[in-house]
């Protein structure tokens, strides 16, 4: 589902990001990406979202090479991968129920798919009965699955997270992996970037550690360390 | 579902920036406005001096009755004066279309020549050079023969109006110009600032796999709405202008000077049409170079 081969990342200013970054992720499993700040998490997300282009080496994603995709195809690749952040990134001004539509409107689903698909993915995340109010009436861990229903509400191939329980109590959290891991048994390929201990820990799935931009450990089941 | 997503976003961003959305409307309509009269005034100029183009300055209408041994004499003087350098014959029906032409909008002069009023024919003559002295000799001559009915040189009023306006048009064409990029410069920043106001949105639309011109088609509707309505304002002012002209050409008093300074109605609508699209352009422009500069993909 994704390889990266020999990727590096150089950003202006000559920080290398990423260096020599090689790995294959198949479809349906469930990686983390651990290391200290600055390791070059974020930026294996972002080039696999097509944030960012590679400098060297090859990525492919979903069977295209992405260094080598028009920009007019980034839009399209990126309906097969959904993201989630730290910040949730919800629209202050829109419902709950408008946040996920949003999602759908804006790539041109009709009308009739947007009505059936919304209330059907807010159940999933178990906010059905919070559809009409606005984010800054919601819990932290409540934001926190709105943006899971956006980005899983397309049904991408893909579920990026960069740091998803950061900002959420250890409680919390664990409710949004047992989500994450809901997802991830649909056969969506999960990719979590996270400082969270006990959570990689506890759930004992693939570690993949970076140090200064390169890949030092890739663990089966592996844990923080 | 798109097409009403669309106007929504419009005009949400056109409410929400109201100052400088008026800001740039208002420029937009005074720079066109400028342009438009510039047009208008241009137009009604080349009609005001239709007779007197290519160097022809002095014209001999034609008597009715006129044989043609007199012409023959009229055409002999010319060939042979050394002060004539070229001379054309006018006939009755050019005469007669020329005349429709230059009073389509004067409704009382044109009912006369429909009516059978008769635009008599005449030598349109290019003197061998513009001296006062030398065309006034011409100008004596020929009211001497017995077949003309009249000679008329260029007068000075044709060639003060001309001159005032080339001005007029020069200095409105210039101050027009930097209105104009001063109106593109505000639709830039109307739409950079709701860019700005729109970032979380854009970041999720493209986040989420929206296309770049889903992204961008708002933003281009707004600034062309902006350019459209500038342009609207401007036409009542080209309009409002284009009555003026046509008012004075035909109130007696100002009559001598601005006989024909009219635009024709089809040079009119053909100035709205150069306002309107001008309008749309600039906006258009705007917001393509704003979206270009700030609008990262």
């Amino acid at each position: 589902m994704i390889t990266f081969e020999q990727v590096s990342k150089i950003y202006k200013g000559g920080v290398e990001a990423l260096h020599g970054a090689s790995a294959t992720i198949e479809k349906g499993e469930f990686v983390f990406l651990v290391g200290p700040s600055g390791s070059g998490k974020s930026t294996m997300l972002r080039l696999i979202n097509r944030e960012e282009t590679a400098d060297k080496g090859r990525l492919f994603v979903a069977g295209k090479d992405i260094a080598r995709l028009n920009s007019w195809r980034v839009p399209y690749l990126r309906r097969n991968i959904g993201c989630i952040f730290q910040d949730y990134k919800l629209l202050t001004t829109k419902t709950v129920y408008e946040n996920v539509a949003f999602a759908l409107e804006v790539i041109g689903r009709p009308r009739h798919v947007v009505k059936a698909q919304v209330p059907a993915i807010l159940e999933l995340v178990g906010l059905d009965s919070k559809a009409s109010n606005l984010p800054e009436e919601l819990s932290g861990g409540e934001q926190q699955r709105v943006s899971i229903a956006r980005a899983f509400v397309n049904r991408p191939l893909i579920l990026l997270a960069d740091e998803p329980t950061g900002n959420l109590d250890p409680a919390t959290s664990v409710g949004i992996m047992r989500l994450l891991d809901r997802i991830n048994r649909t056969g969506t390929t999960v990719v979590m970037a996270t400082h969270d201990r006990s959570i990689v820990d506890t759930m004992q799935r693939r570690v993949i550690e970076l140090e200064t931009g390169e890949i030092v450990r890739d663990q089966a089941r592996g844990v923080y360390q | 579902m798109k097409f009403d997503y669309v106007l929504r976003e419009t005009f949400a961003n056109l409410r929400r920036n109201i100052t400088l959305t008026i800001a740039a409307i208002v420029t937009v309509a005074v720079s066109l406005a400028l342009f438009g009269s510039t047009l208008l005034v241009r137009q009604g100029v080349d009609n005001v001096s239709a007779r007197w183009r290519d160097g022809i300055e002095l014209i001999a209408f034609l008597k009715e009755d006129i044989t043609p041994e007199q012409r023959d004499a009229i055409e002999a003087f010319l060939n042979d004066s050394p002060d004539v350098e070229t001379f054309d014959y006018v006939d009755l029906d050019e005469s007669r279309e020329e005349a429709l032409r230059l009073f389509e909008r004067n409704e009382a002069m044109r009912t006369k020549i429909e009516n059978g009023t008769r635009v008599p024919d005449s030598y349109r003559v290019k003197p061998a050079s513009g001296e006062i002295n030398l065309m006034e000799s011409i100008g004596a001559q020929l009211a001497a023969e017995p077949g003309v009915l009249e000679a008329k040189d260029v007068s000075d009023s044709v060639k003060t109006v001309t001159g005032v306006s080339n001005f007029a048009q020069r200095a409105m064409f210039v101050v027009g110009t930097g209105l104009l990029v001063a109106a593109l410069l505000l639709i830039l920043n109307a739409i950079r600032m709701a860019m700005f106001a729109r970032r979380r949105e854009i970041e999720v639309m493209k986040l989420v796999g929206a296309t770049n011109w889903f992204i961008r088609v708002p933003f281009m509707l707004e600034g062309i709405v902006q350019g459209l309505l500038g342009a609207l304002l401007a036409l009542g002012a080209v309009f409002g202008l284009d009555r003026f002209m046509q008012s004075a050409s035909t109130t007696d008093e100002y009559r001598a000077i601005l006989e024909g300074f009219v635009a024709t109605s089809s040079e009119l609508w053909q100035t709205a049409a150069v306002v309107i699209a001008l309008g749309i352009v600039i906006g258009a422009a705007g917001s393509g170079w704003a979206l270009s500069r700030f609008l990262k993909v």
